[in-house]
């Protein structure tokens, strides 16, 4: 419950603070959204960097004839062909690369998995464990819509109860390579598939009485996520300024599997130690099922 | 605003479904154990809390195998049938009960050789909460001890069980025995006797006043009472039996001592007088007078016959009477001795004739009375052991192979010099052995190779070949609490010290080469599994 109070608590706090920043950056727009509309001819001049776009020939070709519209101003819906993506040309301000997809992407958020093994039981009065999810990602472009995103991936969690009356607790780091595709489906959304394979490191404790020392059993294990999601970015969509660093939140559902882990504990002493040979069996913990993901995203 | 709190009420929405599916609520009841009991080839703890019986058997690797089975709720006593190859376990059941489906009292029986395979459950209609087990493994009566906590009790109903027997109408058998305000205090089992009206096992049944006789053969018969004096001021304090001559069907007889009577009360078995009398067996009394409360009695195989030899407490001598004349002779002791015990079978040279001999031990010290001498040369008759000059509380028997070895456990209040002796009876030997403990448990293994002794709730605790008589001390992790001495599967056996400490624990040493060094701890005996 600490670890989930520590998640619950820290993701909140970045998204308030998300959403004040975006809050802080809109407040010098608070004027009508007409006034937006109005800057918006300084815009215009976007199809004319056509020559530079890097985009492929037929977006840049649809790029034309797209509508500017208010709300995706650098940006545009095409709709036989989705999203296509602005031009980028140094001559205006910011990023030189199309920010909406084109980007270095952290993230921190909470990691919520339903773990139905029994061998979950003795750390936690119930199935939800939930791990603070930490990555980065590097998104290239394969097409107008389409980008991959490779990245590394740790997530760590806690749980601690107690087994008819004797204190539990259960520690798992993931240490995954990330495999992302994206499809953008507008400016400020894009959908995701996610693949990460990962190093699972779990540490289990208990301090049993009639154990002389406290009894762990730790153990790395494979285990992979494939999860399928959507990232928004609601700062822009409310109409904050494009500017860097921009954020987004990201939410992610789908199936978590590991290996099983036999609970075979061990007292913590030098292996010389007679105590060492004492084990305590209580089964097979499996950490997989069902799991969401929930994160705030900064691109830059 | 409203998009954090729309985030807000995500992430709160998705901590509640975190919650979902809550584990078994065993994981949250901490064990709770009062009972443990070893056996054949297994040891049992009952957890209370989680109505369960666990049984562990060990293997050649001193691992334990673990079996856990149902058991009643509000378990109030276990025990081992006496060749330790079942467990009974006596429960309460759900008290009060409102509904149809709630618990009744009920007898568990378990088999003890390892499977823990749930033999026979012995539903009772009202919670008792003792037990006697017959010697002979077939009878179990339960009984009140009036602690029971029930609105009503009736300690004079005896529910007798007889366990070679299924659960039926008859069985458990409700007996309420005749009372003129008694109430039961101890239950004896006999070995089969040679009634006139043949062969018969009783249940004799002390009561605080009275005592009564169950013919265990034809329990659809009424009990035989003996009322021991008119004021009912007079209180059985132990029985003592014979089958007399095996030939012969006429001179069973008991005798009864009592708490504060100078006097023992003699009943001899005759054939039944009475043609309309349920039972077929009658009863003649004698009273036989002492100068005083006779501590200890046995009916012994003198060179004049049987005899009924009595100790007085505190005094100096022994008293033989003939069951048949009731004649008494005095046989001067040398020192006060308050206890006696037949140790005919286990010695090397015994009387030729059949005569008995009896060890005395008690206040004073061990004395050997040969009973082939005990009328004509009385003087020459006892032997003491000299070496053994502080008072004995109690006499712990050793099986077979060494049934002619004796543990001497000294009282607590004569504790001189802190000794306990292993007593030989076929060369009249005591082996003197010091401990360091303020008081002493110990168990005897079933093969007679060794004894367990140990201090409760300390970690140390010694083996006693009792072939060589060499101890070796071990110390373990976690303080003791029982020991016991089992088979092994696979052969071998192992000793299985028992920790309360948490969730059970146990360290496993292999019996016939103890080391802590080789042993093993077990842990969380009880902690998971659900």
């Amino acid at each position: 419950m600490r670890a989930l109070r520590f998640v619950c608590s820290s993701v909140l706090t970045l998204l308030v603070s998300a959403t004040a920043m975006a809050q802080e950056e809109q407040e010098p727009t608070t004027a009508p959204s007409d006034s937006a509309t109005q800057e918006l001819p300084a815009l215009e001049p976007a199809p004319m960097a056509e020559p530079t776009t890097p985009a492929p020939s037929s977006a840049a070709s649809a790029a034309p004839s797209a509508t500017v519209n208010a709300s995706h101003p650098a940006g545009a819906i095409d709709s036989r062909q989705g999203y296509a993506p602005p031009p980028m040309s140094d001559a205006v301000d910011g990023p030189s690369r199309d920010m909406s997809r084109d980007f270095w992407q952290v993230h921190l958020g909470v990691r919520v998995g339903w773990v139905t093994s029994e061998g979950y039981d003795p750390f936690s009065e119930n199935d939800g464990f939930s791990q603070v999810s930490m990555g980065a990602t590097r998104a290239f472009v394969l097409s107008d819509s389409i980008s991959f995103a490779p990245g590394l991936l740790w997530e760590y969690g806690n749980a601690a109860s107690k087994a008819r009356n004797a204190p539990t607790e259960l520690s798992v780091h993931r240490l995954g390579a990330v495999a992302e595709g994206r499809l953008h489906l507008d400016r400020d959304l894009y959908v995701l598939a996610k693949l990460v394979p990962q190093a699972v490191y779990t540490g289990a404790s208990i301090e049993e009485d009639s154990a002389t020392a406290v009894l762990v059993r730790n153990a790395w294990r494979f285990g992979v996520d494939a999860t399928a999601g959507a990232a928004w970015n609601f700062p822009r969509t409310l109409g904050v300024d494009d500017v860097v660093p921009q954020f987004w939140v990201v939410g992610e559902f789908g199936y978590g599997w590991s290996m099983n882990q036999d609970l075979a504990f061990s007292p913590d002493v030098d292996e010389d130690d007679p105590r060492a040979s004492t084990t305590l069996d209580l089964g097979m913990l499996s950490m997989r099922g069902m799991m969401m993901r929930i994160s705030v995203a900064m691109t830059f | 605003m409203k998009y954090s709190h729309a985030i807000f009420v995500g992430i709160a929405s998705i901590t509640l479904l975190s919650g979902c599916g809550d584990r078994p609520e065993s994981w949250d009841t901490p064990a709770v154990v009062r009972f443990d009991k070893g056996l054949e080839n297994s040891f049992a703890l009952i957890d209370e809390s989680m109505h369960s019986v666990h049984l562990f058997s060990v293997d050649e690797s001193l691992n334990l195998s673990q079996v856990r089975k149902n058991t009643g709720k509000n378990v109030v006593a276990v025990m081992a049938s006496p060749q330790a190859d079942r467990l009974f376990v006596l429960s309460k059941g759900e008290q009060p009960r409102r509904k149809s489906s709630d618990e009744r009292p009920a007898l568990w029986v378990y088999d003890g050789s390892g499977s823990g395979n749930l033999l026979s459950k012995y539903t009772l209609s009202n919670p008792l909460d003792s037990i006697a087990v017959d010697p002979e493994g077939r009878f179990v009566v339960l009984y009140s001890s009036g602690a029971s906590g029930s609105f009503v009790t009736n300690r004079n109903e005896l529910l007798v069980i007889d366990t070679s027997l299924p659960p039926g109408d008859t069985n458990p058998l409700p007996r309420t025995i005749r009372s003129f305000g008694g109430t039961p205090q101890r239950l004896t089992f006999t070995s089969p006797l040679n009634l006139p009206s043949g062969q018969r096992r009783l249940l004799i049944i002390e009561t605080d006043q009275d005592l009564s006789l169950l013919d265990l053969d034809h329990l659809d018969r009424k009990e035989v009472t003996v009322r021991l004096s008119n004021d009912y001021k007079v209180v059985p304090a132990g029985v003592t039996y014979t089958d007399g001559v095996p030939q012969r069907n006429d001179d069973a007889r008991l005798a009864v001592r009592t708490t504060k009577e100078n006097s023992v009360f003699l009943l001899t078995f005759v054939p039944q007088a009475n043609a309309s009398a349920e039972n077929d067996f009658g009863l003649t009394v004698n009273i036989i007078g002492l100068t005083s409360t006779p501590s200890d009695f046995a009916f012994v195989n003198t060179d004049g016959g049987l005899r009924l030899a009595m100790l007085e407490a505190g005094m100096r001598r022994a008293t033989l009477v003939d069951p048949d004349t009731t004649t008494e002779t005095q046989v001067d002791m040398p020192a006060s001795f308050g206890r006696i015990s037949l140790v005919t079978r286990e010695i090397s040279d015994a009387p030729a004739g059949g005569s008995d001999v009896a060890m005395l031990w008690g206040y004073e010290g061990v004395a050997f009375w040969s009973l082939g001498k005990s009328v004509g040369q009385a003087y020459r008759s006892i032997e003491v052991l000299p070496d053994i000059d502080s008072s004995v509380g109690n006499v712990v028997s050793v099986p077979a192979p060494n049934q002619s070895l004796k543990i001497l456990v000294p009282n607590d209040a004569g504790y001189g010099g802190r000794r306990f002796y292993v007593l030989n009876l076929a060369n009249r030997t005591a082996s003197p052995l010091l401990t360091s403990a303020s008081s002493l448990s110990l168990t005897v293994s079933a093969d007679g190779q060794r004894a367990w002794f140990f201090q409760r709730n300390s970690r140390e605790m010694a083996v006693v070949d009792l072939l060589t008589m060499h101890p070796q001390n071990l110390v373990l992790e976690q303080p003791i609490t029982s020991v016991f001495d089992i088979g092994r599967a696979g052969g071998g056996r192992a000793m299985v010290a028992l920790h309360y400490q948490g969730n059970m624990g146990a360290t496993v040493v292999d019996a016939f080469s103890p080391d802590e060094a080789s042993a093993r701890m077990h842990v969380g005996l009880l902690q998971g599994g659900f």
